[in-house]
């Protein structure tokens, strides 16, 4: 131990100093104080070399994740396994990409962030469902274990031989496997988040071909024309309790060719009971021989038959040719063309229309006795001999009708017989259904 | 859970603070390391008691940890700054008033923090959103500064230009080396795996170790201080108006270092002591211990705040590992047993205080800190193994440069800064291919 370190020229203590920060003198360089100085150099670059070196050399331990320990918060470790879920990415706040893993022992979630994130999505070097994944990271201890990987070298991905299917084997027992099928596209669909859907179809059998936002070159689906028929590879997973296949690259979807696609058409014949109109089309209960059927009939489809509009009302016998259709996994009769074989001739008195149930197709005569606009619409009322009733016209048909609609006029209105706040109304379903009177 | 229980192992925690806190150079977290070493391996206490337990030995070594500091040696980066005026206090055998001032500040702060937690789950939410992606820019800055307001020591002794010239940017010259050795020992240690996985939620202890207590109980070794008798009444020569001055810019220093990442309460008292230009050793020292208790305590505390729950500090971290808050009731059960931890911390502290002032003279200071050396050396081998006391001596190479060359030991938390900022950044990737980890 070295002698209390005084001044040799103040007398005060100077500690470690070589020049008193009293009176400025030199002071003679303690030994202790020097081999410290060498010391203390050759430990901190000598020893980080050692450490260093260590680092490059020294690999990460693998671990199961029945293994880990909260204790081993921060650990640079290595995990192998399956991934057992879809991956995630977000690219808010530089980016971030996640998937979850499975050792066999158990799950965790491994996560990279910002350009590690970025870089994965770059160079496609992100893994998919199903694939096997050697990982390493840093390893954080919260609720659950997460991993973070630093680099995109620190993550090593084998994707599984791709097993050739039939669309219509593909079910939802192949969860997680990779399967190559071929089909032909009836649809593209780009959805809000810039995801892509495609349904692709094989002798009656469908299924949602999935592009995840992030991928690249996923124009190139869009490109892709309906009737094409491709070959695609990938990996299933369930969505909906529907089975999906979601590629691992764009390029696992090649074109093969193109094809004509035939659509049955079919006919259903029945009387008109009740139905309702939306925005874009008319849903219409009839009554066939069958039972009770829905149709859908598309405003742009009903508006090609003018003054026959008027008779397709509750009571009316037609024969719909009809295809059908897969929407939110429920089947559906859209109709192609109609043929109203007889119809309800009489007009009704608005006493007997009132006498009616809501939901009917009805048709009447009266004269406008009061008009409001609004801005979702149009409010009239019309009046005949037996009484008055309100009939509520919709913007978009409303543009179309309200130059010949005045005070005064008597009209012929087709529509859709409901209530509203608890009074009755006709609601024309397109702007055909309004005729001035002669 | 009851809240008696809860208070009770706040009571003991505190204690447990305290009776480590006085130690030169042995940190608290080394010691909740420790609890949480044996507590992973024999669930000691039941998990929903383990926050109170350590807000106690917080709190505690917020107050008690300025014994040490101001009687010894500095034992954390957040001390460094008590050295100038504490010293001098000590030297005119005012220790015990110095201590009493760092007190007043930290009791100070706790009131501070008990007015002010009902608003905080309001406020701190929306910062931290506003501030998260400025973070890495803010860091970077702040370790450009820490280096570039160092200022060359010059005595104008050496006789001619280039031996003036030499003294005069040679500090400054290791002051970035030191920045650059610790930040890359903190890489390697954060990123390289070099420390088993098993001790990995320890891995900065061995680093901090050796960074700060150990080169500073070998300084102490060498240099072996002559120390005067100390006064022991219990006074402080100051006025309220500068108590609330020092609570004021010591809570600007310590709440910047509890709220920020990677930013430490030495960081934070430096900005601070920049930004409010503190005149005077009593604010300063009032400062000291506001900064230190907001630091350890305000920064724990966060974890607790709903809508917030952020992680700082390392016993932050270490209770995670067991329990993740979850309700406003933790929250301001929380924030009432800090308050009467704070309460019991400042008068076990002043009595553990005069009696180390009335014994100062008589403690073997050399034999006291080679005990201490040792007793740091055998935990962390317990702690980490072999590998811990390599990382122990590399950083203690480093840390022993700072007061070697007259350079900042503040410069010795490019441990933390450089490894995180580059985390945090948008270049990690880009570094990591470089070094190879």
């Amino acid at each position: 131990m070295e002698e209390k370190r005084i001044c040799i020229n103040c007398g005060k203590y100077i500690g470690a100093r070589e020049v008193c920060p009293y009176c400025g003198e030199e002071q003679p360089k303690p030994i202790g104080i020097e081999f410290l100085k060498w010391t203390s150099i050759i430990i901190a670059t000598g020893g980080l070399i050692f450490l260093f070196i260590s680092a490059r050399v020294s690999e990460a331990p693998l671990i199961k994740i029945k293994d880990l320990k909260p204790t081993m918060n921060f650990a640079k470790i290595s995990m192998k396994g399956i991934v057992e879920s879809s991956p995630y990415y977000n690219e808010e706040r530089g980016g971030y990409f996640s998937f979850w893993l499975n050792d066999g022992t158990g799950s965790i979630k491994v996560r990279a962030f910002k350009n590690v994130a970025r870089e994965l999505i770059e160079k496609e070097t992100y893994p998919c469902l199903g694939d096997s994944v050697y990982v390493t990271g840093i390893l954080y201890t919260r609720e659950n274990f997460l991993l973070t990987i630093n680099d995109i070298n620190d993550i090593k991905v084998k994707i599984p031989q791709a097993k050739k299917l039939l669309i219509k084997d593909i079910t939802d027992t192949l969860e997680g496997q990779r399967i190559e099928t071929e089909g032909t596209v009836f649809y593209i669909r780009e959805y809000r988040n810039k995801s892509i859907g495609m349904r692709i179809g094989d002798k009656g059998s469908f299924i949602t071909v999935y592009i995840p936002f992030y991928y690249k070159n996923k124009e190139k689906v869009l490109a892709l024309e309906k009737r094409t028929v491709i070959k695609v590879k990938g990996v299933v997973p369930i969505y909906k309790e529907k089975p999906e296949i979601i590629p691992h690259y764009v390029s696992d979807i090649k074109i093969i060719g193109r094809k004509e696609i035939k659509v049955e058409g079919k006919i259903l014949k029945g009387e008109v009971k009740t139905g309702y109109a939306f925005k874009k089309g008319i849903k219409i209960k009839i009554e066939t021989e069958e039972g009770e059927k829905e149709v859908l009939l598309w405003k742009k489809t009903f508006k090609r038959y003018k003054r026959n509009v008027q008779n397709l009302l509750t009571g009316a016998v037609v024969e719909f040719e009809i295809y059908e259709k897969e929407y939110k996994g429920k089947e559906e009769y859209v109709v192609r063309k109609f043929n109203i074989l007889s119809y309800p001739e009489k007009i009704l008195k608005i006493k007997e229309l009132l006498e009616r149930n809501y939901g009917e197709f009805l048709k009447t005569k009266g004269k406008i006795v009061d008009l409001r606009e609004f801005k979702p619409g149009a409010k009239i009322t019309i009046e005949d001999n037996t009484g008055k009733l309100t009939v509520w016209i919709w913007r978009d048909i409303w543009e179309e009708v309200k130059d010949f609609l005045k005070f005064g006029k008597t009209l012929i209105i087709a529509g859709e017989f409901k209530e509203f706040r608890g009074k009755p109304e006709l609601v024309p379903r397109v702007s055909e259904d309004i005729i001035i009177s002669e | 859970m009851s809240i008696l229980y809860a208070l009770l192992i706040s009571v003991g925690g505190t204690f447990i603070g305290i009776l480590f806190s006085w130690i030169p150079a042995l940190h608290i977290y080394n010691i909740l390391a420790l609890f949480v070493f044996i507590q992973a391996e024999t669930s000691l206490i039941p998990s929903n008691l383990i926050p109170f337990f350590f807000a106690g030995c917080i709190t505690g070594y917020a107050f008690a940890g300025t014994l040490p500091a101001i009687y010894f040696s500095t034992n954390d980066d957040t001390t460094l700054f008590y050295l100038l005026p504490a010293q001098k206090f000590l030297m005119y055998g005012k220790g015990h008033e110095a201590v009493l001032l760092s007190l007043t500040g930290s009791l100070g702060t706790s009131l501070l923090i008990f007015f002010s937690a009902f608003f905080l789950p309001y406020i701190l939410p929306p910062l931290k959103d506003l501030l998260i992606s400025h973070v890495p820019w803010i860091l970077a800055s702040i370790g450009a500064f820490m280096i570039l307001s160092e200022w060359p020591r010059t005595t104008d002794r050496p006789k001619t230009k280039i031996g003036r010239l030499k003294e005069a940017w040679g500090s400054l010259f290791m002051g970035v080396i030191v920045f650059f050795l610790s930040g890359f020992l903190g890489y390697i240690v954060m990123r390289g795996g070099v420390l088993a996985p098993e001790t990995s939620f320890q891995n900065l202890m061995p680093l901090f170790l050796g960074l700060f207590a150990i080169p500073w109980l070998i300084l102490n070794i060498v240099s072996n201080p002559i120390l005067p008798k100390q006064e022991i009444e219990d006074k402080i020569m100051t006025t309220y108006p500068k108590i609330l001055r020092g609570i004021f810019a010591g809570s600007l220093g310590g709440g910047l270092a509890a709220f920020f990442p990677v930013i430490t309460g030495g960081i934070g008292a430096f900005l601070a002591g920049h930004a409010t230009a503190q005149r005077g050793d009593d604010v300063f020292i009032i400062g000291q211990g506001a900064n230190r208790f907001l630091y350890y305590v305000g920064g724990f505390l966060l974890f607790f705040v709903p809508f917030l729950h952020i992680r700082r500090g390392g016993a932050a971290w270490m209770l995670n590992i067991f329990y993740s808050p979850t309700s406003f009731s933790e929250y301001f059960l929380m924030v009432g047993i800090i308050l009467i931890s704070s309460v019991l911390s400042f008068y076990l502290t002043l009595q553990i205080s005069k009696t180390i002032a009335k014994n100062l003279t008589k403690i073997p200071y050399g034999t006291l800190s080679v005990i201490i050396i040792i007793f740091i050396v055998l935990l962390t081998f317990f702690i980490m193994g072999i590998k811990g006391i390599i990382v122990l001596t590399v950083a203690t190479g480093i840390g022993l440069l700072p007061p070697l060359f007259g350079t900042r030991r503040l410069n010795c938390l490019g441990a933390l800064i450089l490894p995180l900022t580059i985390q945090m950044s948008s270049f990690s990737g880009s570094i990591s291919k470089i070094i190879g980890f």
